[in-house]
């Protein structure tokens, strides 16, 4: 049985003393040693650069890095400085003499506004009839950033496009206050306050032993004739 | 490993001189040895190649310093050995033990005793992966005809007679696992 291990541990140790290795190993060897050796020998400058060993190369890596970010630095000074000298257009501005070529109000001449965010309606025009920009007109799909408009502008134009008449007038201050006036009386109305109840149609509740009724606490000020009931139907039997 | 390469330089430093040897003679010469040392221990041939690669790669990088070293082969060993010690320690070699188990088997026999045969490999295997780690190493590089008893403890840092001392009782324990 011994005899079998040692035959068993001599077969193994064998195998391992004779295993072959795979096809091709010296070539594929000589490629991977040619390739470590290959950049070194081309280009001398690759080992100036790299260094035999890091200790030796701290100087050169030190010295490429300062140099990599000096020019990053002179790039970005010089972009900065190119910004400054020659600025981008500014966008165009639509001015008060172009606005009335641009939103011509029908029937009317355009009176030029002091608030170009406040736009003042004439009449009642139907939306249609109010041409907003030039080259746009209701359905265009160009967009109105095109004028360089203000946002405002831009929002009131929109409100033409969409809104009814009526929510178009209420843009007139004067027309908003007389609206305002009429929502406040409907309000007003709406929530009248109950007319105060008469002190002789309220039954008091709790009376003292006298039989006189508590005195009722009001802001009005009342009358010495109204402030004590008369005590000759209170009184009991005597 | 710098450290292992550098101290094997200084055990083998000679004062005579020898002239730079050519690395395309080293290849041929030891690529075979080395390529079985680190087979023995990763038992995965791809594997086992990419050590020695690795080792001529790193000689390559010590190309200056090599006429100092005496005796080429123990110092190439070492290297393939801490490499592939390294490399054992990430892909566990016990895993191709069946494969490297049924490669080990004639073709000539019939499937059932190939069977069976391939099984007593794999005990084998096993047993010698559980041994004692000095135990089992110097087993292993004893199966390289090509490596003495001085050569081996070398390698293993060891005197000879240790060496010695360890492989007897190397096959002891095997005897005693296999038996049990």
């Amino acid at each position: 049985m011994a005899n079998e291990h040692d035959e068993a541990i001599e077969k193994v140790l064998a195998a391992l003393k004779n295993a072959a290795p795979l096809d091709g190993m010296e070539a594929r060897i000589a490629q991977r040693l040619e390739y470590h050796s290959a950049p070194k020998a081309q280009s001398g400058w690759r080992g100036l650069l790299a260094g035999s060993t890091i200790a030796s190369a701290w100087w050169r890596g030190a010295l490429s890095g300062g140099l990599v970010a000096t020019a990053a630095a002179c790039s970005l000074f010089l972009f900065e400085y190119h910004s400054m000298r020659h600025p981008p257009a500014p966008p165009p501005i639509a001015s008060s003499t172009d606005q009335p070529e641009a939103i011509p109000i029908n029937g009317t001449p355009a009176i030029p506004c002091s608030s170009p965010a406040i736009l003042r309606a004439q009449t009642n025009a139907p939306s249609t009839s109010v041409t907003i920009a030039r080259g746009a007109s209701p359905g265009h799909s160009r967009p109105i950033f095109q004028l360089g408009l203000t946002s405002e502008e831009r929002a009131l134009i929109r409100l033409t496009r969409i809104a009814e008449p009526h929510q178009i007038a209420t843009l007139n201050s004067e027309i908003q206050a007389r609206v305002d006036a009429a929502d406040a009386a409907a309000f007003k109305k709406f929530f009248t306050p109950p007319p105060r109840p008469k002190i002789d149609e309220w039954q008091p509740e709790s009376v003292d032993s006298e039989g006189t009724a508590p005195t009722q606490q009001s802001d009005q000020p009342q009358s010495a004739e109204q402030s004590t009931p008369p005590t000759s139907d209170l009184k009991g039997p005597q | 490993m710098n450290t292992i390469g550098e101290q094997s330089l200084r055990w083998f430093s000679a004062e005579r001189v020898v002239n730079e040897p050519d690395l395309t003679v080293l290849v041929r010469d030891y690529s075979g040895l080395l390529y079985r040392v680190a087979l023995s221990l990763l038992r995965n041939p791809a594997e086992a190649e990419d050590v020695v690669q690795d080792v001529f790669v790193r000689v390559l990088q010590r190309k200056q310093q090599l006429s100092a070293v005496v005796d080429m082969r123990p110092w190439l060993v070492r290297i393939a050995w801490n490499l592939a010690i390294d490399r054992a320690r990430r892909i566990r070699p016990q895993q191709m033990d069946e494969f490297f188990a049924a490669n080990m088997v004639s073709g000539e026999l019939p499937a059932d005793q190939a069977l069976a045969e391939a099984g007593r490999i794999r005990r084998v295997m096993a047993a010698m992966e559980k041994l004692p780690k000095h135990e089992h190493q110097a087993l292993l590089l004893s199966a390289m005809d090509e490596l003495s008893t001085a050569e081996i403890a070398a390698i293993l840092g060891k005197s000879e007679s240790s060496v010695r001392s360890l492989l007897f009782r190397a096959r002891a324990h095997l005897r005693e696992r296999l038996g049990d």
